[in-house]
């Protein structure tokens, strides 16, 4: 089964900031179902998580990420820090982490944290283009 | 060196370089082949179709001959390296030289390592995921509604045109009662300084003022008893 491609133009619109492409991709989403965009955005964050952390990484760097995000974000105070902190380690490996995390919850920090680790890659069009098609690859997997 | 014999040292130099470059074209390889490996298998779950079977036995044993291969080629160079050291000592390297363009072997197994690990960590992330988020896929509304108010943390409060571009610097959160007093411990300390003055002053000047007001009021009394003798002391 192939990824649907407005999950794929919603990540294309947020690494782009543009908000307005981004609220029509969410009402035409309401209309046509939620169906694999889970995986999409799952992938996508634990994709650029791993590269993130490619150099290695340990509770202390992912407590100070997470620290990170929340100052970039101010909004982003609402969401609980711990738990923040145990959706990075599980997508480093520790999936037991997130076993009482609501599945609402984690789609809402996952965008989040997309938001903040596309930023801070600030992707030119080819490495966004790149980036989609490994997500698309992964994410087709678990459909 | 005579002129015979530097030709030879420089030509085995020659051949020790080929060999080397050889080796890492072959690490290379069985990198790769490790690499197909690992998707071969991940395709392969759940399947037991000869081809698919095919490619795992094939790219295994692609993976194992390339590694073979790099490992010969290493001791070949070693060997001429060491023959030209013999007939010229010092002529040739006795450690395979490191060029930074060209990655290592060991670079390369590790580089594939930590892609294999990252893999299999978005893998099981993923599975998980999935598996949690299955009811939240059946409701559009409230998976729309959970993106929609995550999407709003990201581009912060919306301007009075309803959009705009998120700012690439962390934005300006004002400072807590307690920040605002440490930032401005020095202002304030100033302020409690003149402030504690005024106070003084105005005491002191209070204090004066209250002691003149009891003296006066002592005065007046002593003057009102000597006008107004009382009738207690007998007098007439």
């Amino acid at each position: 089964m192939s990824v649907r491609t407005e999950f794929s133009d919603l990540i294309r619109a947020m690494a782009r900031h543009d908000w307005g492409m981004v609220d029509q991709l969410l009402d035409g989403l309401e209309t046509s179902g939620w169906h694999g965009g889970s995986q999409v955005i799952g992938a996508a964050f634990a994709i650029a998580v791993n590269d993130r952390f490619a150099a290695g990484h340990s509770p202390t760097k992912v407590a100070r990420f997470v620290a990170e995000t929340r100052n970039q974000f101010p909004g982003a105070e609402s969401l609980p820090t711990l738990e923040m902190e145990g959706l990075v380690r599980a997508a480093l490996g520790e999936v037991g982490l997130i076993d009482n995390l609501s599945p609402e919850t984690a789609l809402q920090m996952q965008i989040v944290f997309l938001g903040k680790l596309l930023k801070e890659r600030d992707p030119n069009e080819a490495q966004l283009e790149e980036f989609i098609a490994d997500v698309e690859q992964t994410a087709a997997e678990y459909l | 060196m005579s002129g015979s014999l530097g030709e030879v040292v420089a030509q085995l130099g020659s051949a020790i370089d080929t060999l080397r470059n050889a080796a890492v074209v072959a690490q290379r390889a069985q990198a790769d082949a490790e690499e197909a490996l690992t998707h071969y298998r991940q395709a392969a779950r759940g399947s037991n179709h000869p081809q698919i079977a095919g490619a795992v036995t094939e790219s295994r044993t692609a993976a194992e001959k390339a590694g073979k291969l790099a490992r010969l080629i290493s001791e070949a160079a070693d060997h001429v390296g060491a023959y030209s050291n013999a007939v010229a000592p010092g002529s040739a390297p006795t450690k395979q030289p490191t060029d930074a363009a060209t990655p290592s072997g060991e670079d390369l197994l590790t580089e594939a390592i930590e892609r294999d690990s990252a893999r299999r960590n978005v893998g099981s992330f993923l599975s998980t995921m999935t598996r949690k988020a299955e009811d939240l896929q059946d409701n559009t509304q409230k998976s729309v509604a959970a993106a929609r108010e995550a999407f709003e943390i990201i581009r912060g409060p919306r301007g009075p045109s309803g959009s705009q571009q998120a700012s690439t610097t962390a934005p300006a959160v004002g400072p807590t009662v307690g920040q605002r007093l440490l930032n401005d411990a020095p202002d304030t300390a100033g302020h409690l300084v003149v402030v504690g003055l005024v106070a003084s002053v105005a005491l002191h000047r209070s204090v004066q003022s209250i002691r003149k007001g009891i003296a006066r009021l002592r005065d007046r009394e002593r003057t009102d008893r000597v006008q107004r003798p009382d009738p207690r002391d007998g007098t007439p």
